[in-house]
């Protein structure tokens, strides 16, 4: 079973937007390959988290990703990204993988124990919906549609 | 073979995929393996609780919680799962996993 296949089967989850909204997030990938990347997005494109996958993940790897997607939001602290490791047996797949670590994800949580949550105008990651390119708008803007790379997105 | 001699959990009483998600079940399981329960409370144990996960576990300045350990008789300490940031339910899916698991029942015989 590879890497792809464990996230997919075993790690793909909807949520609750965090920070932004009461809407249903869903799992969204932006990068899949040596590496797996995906975020979690509502119906307005707040991004409440991404995740990093692979079966050894270098926070360093995710704080660069963020960086070059969110660079408007300022830098991403070490203490921002958290890690863990996923075994087979708790992920109920032994036997179909041989590594004790099955898989290893970096989790970032936007806004996570950050106090400026509270100003509705400050700068947030969005998902363009159309296009599934991150990009930075103020939070307060009601519609979210990216604009280009003008404004810090990427692909 | 070595055994399993504690059971070591570090979590937090306010966090929702520690108590009653993890701790309750990890009582279970030390009984059945017959090995001592260490829960170290972040908010108690902070020093000891880092120390543990640093050295054995998923390290990281806010690390997440729960995470859970096996040590056994020669010393040794298996990082055995970490909580789901996902949801508690997948946290409380990769318990009973971990309870259902052959990792699990060479642990308890």
């Amino acid at each position: 079973m590879d890497s792809l296949q464990i996230i997919e089967n075993y790690l793909k989850s909807d949520g609750r937007c965090y920070g932004h909204c009461e809407g249903r997030a869903e799992m969204v990938f932006l990068e899949k390959g040596r590496r797996t990347v995906s975020c979690m997005a509502c119906p307005g494109g707040y991004v409440s988290r991404i995740v990093m996958y692979a079966p050894e993940v270098d926070p360093a790897d995710l704080q660069e990703f963020i960086a070059a997607s969110a660079g408007a939001l300022g830098p991403v602290g070490e203490e921002e990204i958290r890690v863990a490791t996923r075994h087979p047996w708790d992920l109920g797949i032994e036997g179909q993988v041989k590594e004790d670590a099955a898989i290893r994800q970096a989790y970032w949580t936007q806004n996570y124990r950050k106090t400026k949550t509270d100003n509705p105008s400050r700068n947030a990651l969005f998902l363009c919906r159309d296009c599934s390119e991150l990009f930075v708008s103020p939070l307060s803007d009601g519609v979210h549609r990216h604009a280009g790379q003008a404004n810090g997105g990427r692909r | 073979m070595s055994k399993v001699s504690k059971v070591k959990v570090v979590y937090a009483n306010w966090c929702p995929h520690c108590v009653p998600t993890t701790v309750e079940p990890m009582k279970e399981v030390a009984r059945e393996i017959g090995a001592e329960l260490e829960l170290l409370d972040i908010d108690v144990a902070g020093e000891r609780a880092d120390e543990v996960v640093r050295e054995h576990g998923d390290w990281c300045a806010d690390y997440i919680i729960p995470q859970v350990f096996f040590e056994y008789t020669d010393g040794t300490v298996k990082h055995v799962m970490s909580g789901y940031s996902e949801s508690v339910d997948m946290t409380k899916r990769a318990i009973a996993n971990l309870r259902r698991s052959a990792f699990y029942r060479k642990a308890s015989s």
